[in-house]
């Protein structure tokens, strides 16, 4: 029996505020029989006056909620605990003082700092003989490797890692002499060993060799003359045999690289080359940092690179670059998103440069495969297509629509070729007249249902926009053709394009500084198993333009061939161009000197090309 | 002693049938061949890209039957062998994939959790000591809310106030920069996944507020004349928190999954991201890595609570 503490009985004492009661001692309680008996019990643990710490009725409800405890205690445990230490971020490497350059009027640049530029995709690898580069792998791959030759920025070829380069009279082979005492990020020398051992890796690649086989013989295809000196000897003549070099197949990498690479492809994260950066870390997805390279053979040529560093951050959501850039988390980017053009214009600490003379937009048709074997559909396609409803909808007044591979402003213009489309009432005459033939295919099914032809267009993706885009082209394709979607990632599209798996796609391409050297999209001898002419469509008479725009009599009969080759793509109806890319590079305010480029022999080139950037001249406003 | 048992094999058999749906679906529905070797995985008209593609059955076991490679995949996982990733840029192992990106994640759904915890407690707290009242009613309305939300719209909502319009928090994760800023930069992801689960949390735990308060032992303690507070902290909490942290614990697999979205809309490169790019790349190795860490650890915390509850309360084993 519990024995109260004290005989007298003690009354609470009532605040009549909020009718609650204090207790100087738990003695009696007059509310219930039950808070009496816990009471009493309390009390005797009772450790201060006034105040009851209630303990639970018992010890073993304690020890279910420690159990408890412990078990979710044990469900943290279960996951791996605490982050992975980052990359190691090499220090910023000491800056010489700056050289006097073409900065802007009373601002001399200043040496030092980390630019950090956000790019439209992260790549899986930056081999130039292996690695399918677009343009962000090729503005980072231009940070770590020099071109054997590059652009002006008046669209002439110089040297630029090689010193020199002399073509024979027939223009079939062309010696080339490397420029004496560069070396590698690791070390190696630069020697004709080392630029033949890459373009017989290269030559052997499956994808990139496609780029190389068909224009070398077996044998013989580089000769070696001395330590510095080699020759080329191409297939067929061609004038701007150089041209080729500028861009992927003239970035000439380690030897020993290679050979690492050749061991373990994941190393083609982390390139090896002669130029102005060299690589410091990655972290997939994330970032991918280079560091000056203080042994550049150009610093004592060309001049200082000021930048300590470059950081390439990929990210994919052209919106989000805006706005890391609007915030100062990127100081470059680059995007082919018009949506945000207006953006940057507003925007006075941006600077904004488009470059709307590179690629175009276009449908692209495969010719081998029914229906679009036959000219008369896929000119029906193309008179069903709402190219200026497409233009006025995505582009938004930006930019302009395309007719052909090339702008109005281009010498190689061609008047008389306009793209058709918005015509459906032509499309469903030629739909009409085809599917009146019951065609059908290989396999037996029928190529027209309801008098319709049966087609599937195929995009790349996830996106919204390109869904969007699916759907409009849509609205002016359903009255001739009945269209199924086919939505890929990246990787699968382009295999697919490669392999000839497709019926339509969007597509990015031509705009080469050198439009020859758009020919391997184009000849016959690049249609195969794995086929760089993506659409498949092989035309004699273009192998033969082609021929002479690359071997020209004059600079004459090649503007009038390249007119011709314009019809022609007009006439195969395996495009459908739409609008001309504007790429648009967006800078912030400090950073300077991007466009002050110049060459070996003081030549000032090219500072943009379809999205891609160069870092050499480049340097920070502090 | 067969409770146990049982209970164990049951997980067992749980995880090799999520194990052989993943296997199977993958393997029928993708061709990691064009992962392995590119477009050359089609060119089957060529005698030497046929000869590439027969090596690289050779090599990963493409050219056994299902179930043989399934029974290979098994056999190296529970070794702790992950297989490598379906890549042409070399074949770096799973494992070392899996290393470098779960800690993110663990990273963000732990600050989740302790968002989820420290907001859902006070608020509970708050409700339950005013059930039934105006402001009661209003904390429903918003828990509700949070809870019908999708996530993405949560992440895109904070992402446009705090990030972009207020300037007051970073807009993405940077992975190599330094461990402060990487916390801070996962605060905005982290309250993407913890907000719709705080409101979870509350309701749970205000549920068992409200009928803890309504003890004897409560009314004792307002009758002694404790402040409102002390009597919600100390005295209704602690009864109340037993279902409330069997939740949170098994909460904290289910989060892993739901890191997915925050992940992605915040370029946080974690296994969340790692899963939705592996699945559009047809990496089998690497999502079936994954799918089997998320779905183990869903299981051995069952299996563990469900442990702790035979301590407990032995008659859970009858």
């Amino acid at each position: 029996m519990i024995v109260p503490r004290t005989e007298e009985p003690i009354v609470p004492q009532q605040n009549k505020k909020d009718n609650s009661y204090k207790w100087p001692k738990c003695v009696t309680i007059v509310t219930s029989e039950t808070a009496l008996r816990v009471c009493q019990f309390a009390t005797r643990h009772h450790k201060q006056g006034g105040n009851l710490k209630i303990y639970g009725q018992s010890s073993r409800r304690t020890r279910r909620i420690l159990g408890v405890t412990l078990v979710s205690l044990l469900s943290f445990a279960a996951a791996c605990g605490g982050d992975s230490s980052s990359d190691e971020t090499s220090a910023p490497t000491e800056s010489e003082a700056p050289a006097t350059s073409d900065a802007p009027v009373d601002e001399a640049p200043v040496a030092g700092g980390t630019l950090r530029v956000g790019l439209e995709a992260d790549v899986d690898g930056l081999d130039p003989t292996a690695s399918a580069l677009a343009v962000s792998g090729l503005t980072m791959a231009a940070a770590v490797f020099d071109p054997l030759f590059t652009f002006t920025a008046d669209d002439k070829v110089v040297p630029y890692l090689a010193e020199s380069i002399e073509p024979s009279a027939d223009f079939m082979v062309w010696t080339m002499t490397l420029r004496a005492g560069v070396v590698f990020h690791d070390g190696e020398p630069l020697t004709t060993d080392a630029v033949m051992k890459q373009f017989e890796i290269t030559r052997n690649d499956p994808l990139v060799g496609l780029a190389v086989r068909p224009y070398y013989p077996e044998t013989g295809a580089v000769v070696k003359i001395d330590d510095l000196t080699m020759e080329f000897h191409p297939l067929e003549a061609s004038q701007f045999f150089p041209s080729a070099l500028t861009a992927q197949l003239g970035y000439i990498a380690s030897p020993s690289w290679l050979d690492a690479v050749a061991a373990d492809a994941t190393l083609a994260q982390a390139p090896v080359g002669t130029g102005p950066f060299k690589f410091d870390s990655r972290t997939e997805d994330s970032m991918t940092k280079f560091v000056r390279n203080d042994a550049w053979w150009g610093t004592d040529i060309i001049g200082p690179v000021y930048l300590d560093a470059v950081e390439f951050y990929p990210v994919p959501d052209p919106s989000t670059r805006t706005e890391l850039l609007q915030n100062g988390d990127l100081d470059v980017i680059h995007t082919t998103d018009t949506d945000q053009f207006p953006t940057y214009r507003d925007d006075p600490t941006l600077t904004l440069d488009i470059d709307e003379d590179g690629e175009e937009y276009f449908l692209m048709i495969n010719t081998a495969k029914a229906p679009f074997d036959d000219i008369r559909v896929r000119q029906a396609l193309a008179l069903a297509t709402d190219r200026q409803g497409y233009y006025d909808l995505f582009n938004a007044g930006e930019g302009s629509m395309a007719d052909q591979m090339f702008v109005p402003e281009s010498p190689f213009y061609n008047p008389d070729v306009k793209q058709d489309g918005n015509d459906p009432a032509a499309a469903a005459v030629l739909v009409a007249e085809y599917c009146g033939e019951n065609p059908t295919a290989e396999d037996g099914s029928a190529l027209c249902t309801d008098g319709k032809v049966n087609m599937e267009y195929q995009w790349s993706g996830p996106s919204v926009l390109a869904t969007r885009i699916a759907d409009f082209y849509n609205e002016g394709w359903s009255e001739s053709f009945n269209v199924t979607f086919d939505e890929k990632s990246q990787a699968d599209h382009i295999q697919e394009a490669a392999l000839g798996i497709y019926n339509v796609v969007g597509w990015r391409q031509f705009g080469a500084e050198n439009p020859g050297d758009d020919r391997v999209w184009l000849e016959c001898r690049n249609i195969g198993g794995i086929s760089l002419n993506w659409p498949r469509y092989c035309d004699e008479e273009r192998d033969a333009l082609i021929k002479e725009i690359a071997n020209p009599a004059t600079p004459e009969a090649r503007t009038a061939s390249l007119q011709q080759l314009v019809q022609n793509l007009h006439d195969s109806y395996a495009y459908i161009f739409m609008t001309y890319s504007s790429w648009a590079v967006v800078q912030s305010e400090k950073v300077q000197g991007s466009c002050d480029r110049v060459g070996p022999d003081g030549d000032s080139l090219v500072c943009r090309t379809n999205g891609r950037m160069y870092f050499t001249s480049t340097w920070l406003r502090s | 002693m067969r409770y146990y048992v049982q209970r164990v094999a049951l997980a067992i058999l749980l995880l090799l049938a999520v194990s052989m749906l993943t296997f199977g679906a993958l393997n029928v529905l993708g061709d990691p061949l064009f992962n392995i070797l590119g477009p050359v995985a089609g060119d089957v008209n060529n005698p030497e890209s046929v000869e590439m593609i027969n090596a690289a059955k050779r090599e990963f076991n493409l050219d056994r039957s299902l179930p043989v490679r399934y029974g290979l995949w098994v056999s190296d996982f529970v070794q702790g062998d992950f297989g490598v990733t379906f890549s042409s840029t070399g074949q770096p192992p799973v494992s070392g994939v899996i290393s470098e990106r779960l800690p993110r994640t663990i990273t963000l759904v732990l600050m989740a959790q302790f968002f989820a915890i420290f907001v859902s407690i006070p608020w509970a707290l708050i409700t339950a000591s005013r059930a039934g009242k105006v402001s009661d009613r209003i904390s429903t309305i918003n828990a509700f809310f949070l809870v019908a939300m999708p996530n993405f719209a949560i992440a895109v909502i904070l992402k446009f106030v705090f990030s972009i319009k207020l300037g007051w928090m970073p807009l993405t994760y940077t992975a190599d920069d330094p461990l402060r800023s990487r916390i801070f930069q996962m605060v905005l992801p982290a309250l993407t996944i913890g907000l719709p689960v705080a409101a979870v949390y509350q309701r749970l735990l205000r549920t068992d507020l409200i009928t803890t308060l309504q003890q004897d032992f409560i009314l004792l303690a307002r009758t002694k004349g404790l402040s409102k507070w002390r009597i919600l902290f100390v005295h209704a909490l602690r009864p109340s928190l037993f279902s409330f942290i069997t939740v949170v614990g098994l909460n904290t697999g289910a989060l892993i999954g739901g890191s997915i979205v925050s992940e992605t809309v915040f370029r946080i490169p974690g296994i969340g991201s790692t899963l939705v790019e592996s699945v559009l790349r047809n990496d089998f190795p690497v999502v079936l890595a994954i799918v089997m860490i998320v779905a183990s650890s869903f299981v051995i915390i069952n299996l563990l609570v469900d442990f702790a509850y035979t301590l407990i309360d032995p008659r859970v084993r009858r």
